[in-house]
């Protein structure tokens, strides 16, 4: 690729400008094409409400690797039911990092999906970061549907921002 | 990271050779700096509730295969989770044998609800044509109750075929009679180096499911896309009866179906079936992975690997 402007015969300061400031854009195009999300997926082929398991029965629990941005925790259903659903620090917080909990209770009248955005807490700031090397736990509880209800999968949406760091 | 030129030049002053060669610098700089956040990371897990000694080891195994021969792809962090009301020793085993084996310990803990975690650091690649394998073993007669593996994968962009070179510039001097020429070429290979990144565009990513005892009712995961997706290869992986056979699609409002079959074999073998490499369909709006039985029978393992970029 060549510059925008060539610098021919005289060098004139405000094409070097130019040419300099093409760089820039560019880096700064690639760093924005650097944005890549990705999807942490927990299946639960069925949880009952009565009893209720144990929280080690319907959560997922993993360490990022990486920061990345919070974008969603998405509930997938089969049927109607009523769930709620959580993303917590595994480290026996009751508090998400900032003091705020990030959970969600959806009554669905038919299979579909239900999304927990950071939008949807009250308290939370913009922006929700999991930290690199950092565990967190995605938790499901079935509020209704007695023996059992499933299949249920959530997912947490992440994005990850590396070239803009 | 935030790019910059650290120097501006004015028609009104002299053409300063140190401050045109601190720019160039700092851009070659800043540029490597960029080049080098080449991985990507991303997550595939691995579902074993209920295994136990008894089962089969090829429902005891975590496969994987890179979706292509030129795409490089590593697990370079393993975590395992296990519950069981068994006080016993679990033993993680991969096919690279350079991976030592991990060995989990459970104990007993009433209603088997106590989570023992075991991980590791040590990568291990991705090959292309077959499976990297992870398989769990109890060391006597066990159940798990809960249990799933997290392999996770580092993508390596640089190495994704095309050329990765950062740039090389040089310093310009007093003595350069063509000022104009030798400063353009520190800029186009600074601008080349910038082409390269931005073509090295394949940040592989994967996420997997795994279903047990599919059979009747048919599994449906909708994954809401956004503009930094693109689905570039599914593959399926059944273990079951000969006749219970797996049946994958993948639809989206802008995707051309992708719909392929997995004939069971036996319950002892990963019978693998997916679409081809480099299918990089864009996936704008909501994609719905769909798995289903076929035929008769009870699925004892369905897995599905969606790698995309």
């Amino acid at each position: 690729m060549t510059v925008p402007v060539p610098l021919t015969g005289v060098v004139d300061a405000d094409d070097l400008n130019t040419d300099f400031d093409n760089v820039v854009f560019r880096m700064e195009q690639n760093a924005t094409a650097g944005d890549k999300d990705r999807r942490v997926v927990a299946y639960f082929p069925s949880i009952a409400t009565g009893p209720l398991p144990d929280v080690s029965m319907r959560s997922l629990a993993w360490t990022q690797v990486d920061d990345a941005e919070l974008i969603s925790v998405d509930a997938h259903v089969s049927g109607a039911t009523t769930l709620s659903w959580s993303l917590t620090v595994d480290n026996g917080d009751t508090s998400f990092l900032l003091d705020y909990t990030f959970a969600k209770t959806n009554t669905f009248v038919a299979a579909g999906v239900s999304r927990l955005l950071t939008s949807d807490v009250a308290t939370a700031p913009g922006v929700l970061s999991l930290l690199d090397g950092v565990r967190y736990r995605m938790t499901v509880t079935a509020n209704s549907g007695g023996a059992g209800v499933g299949p249920i999968v959530l997912e947490a949406y992440l994005q990850s921002k590396r070239r803009r760091r | 990271m935030i790019p910059y030129v650290p120097n501006r030049f004015d028609n009104l002053a002299n053409l300063d050779v140190e401050r045109i060669n601190e720019n160039v610098d700092s851009l070659n700089r800043q540029v490597r700096d960029s080049m080098s956040r080449r991985y990507h990371y991303s997550e595939a897990v691995f579902v074993f509730d209920g295994i136990t000694n008894a089962s089969t080891a090829a429902e005891r195994t975590f496969p994987i295969r890179a979706p292509g021969a030129s795409n490089t792809a590593e697990v370079f962090f393993l975590e395992v989770v296990i519950t069981s009301v068994s006080t016993m020793d679990w033993d993680i085993t991969c096919s690279d044998t350079n991976w030592p084996t991990l060995t989990v310990a459970t104990a007993f803990s009433g209603g088997g609800t106590t989570e023992y975690r075991g991980q590791r650091n040590i990568s291990v690649p991705i090959p292309a044509g077959s499976d990297l394998t992870f398989t769990i073993a109890p060391q006597a007669a066990a159940t798990a109750t809960r249990g799933y593996m997290i392999a996770h994968i580092r993508s390596d962009r640089g190495r994704q075929g095309s050329s990765f070179l950062p740039p090389a510039t040089s310093q310009l001097n007093s003595l350069s009679s063509t000022a104009g020429a030798t400063v353009e070429a520190q800029i186009d290979a600074i601008e080349d180096a910038l082409t390269r990144d931005a073509n090295a565009l394949l940040d592989l990513r994967c996420f997997t499911v795994t279903v047990r005892s599919l059979a009747g009712t048919a599994v449906s995961v909708q994954l809401p896309a956004s503009n930094a997706l693109s689905l570039y290869r599914i593959d399926a992986y059944n273990v079951a009866p000969a006749g219970a056979n797996l049946d994958v699609s993948a639809t989206a409002a802008d995707l051309s179906t992708i719909s392929f079959t997995v004939n069971g074999v036996n319950t002892s073998t990963l019978a693998v079936g997916g679409s081809g490499p480099g299918v990089d369909e864009e996936t704008a709006q909501t994609m719905t992975l769909q798995l289903s039985r076929s035929g008769a029978g009870t699925i004892a393992m369905a897995h599905v690997v969606v790698w995309y970029s």
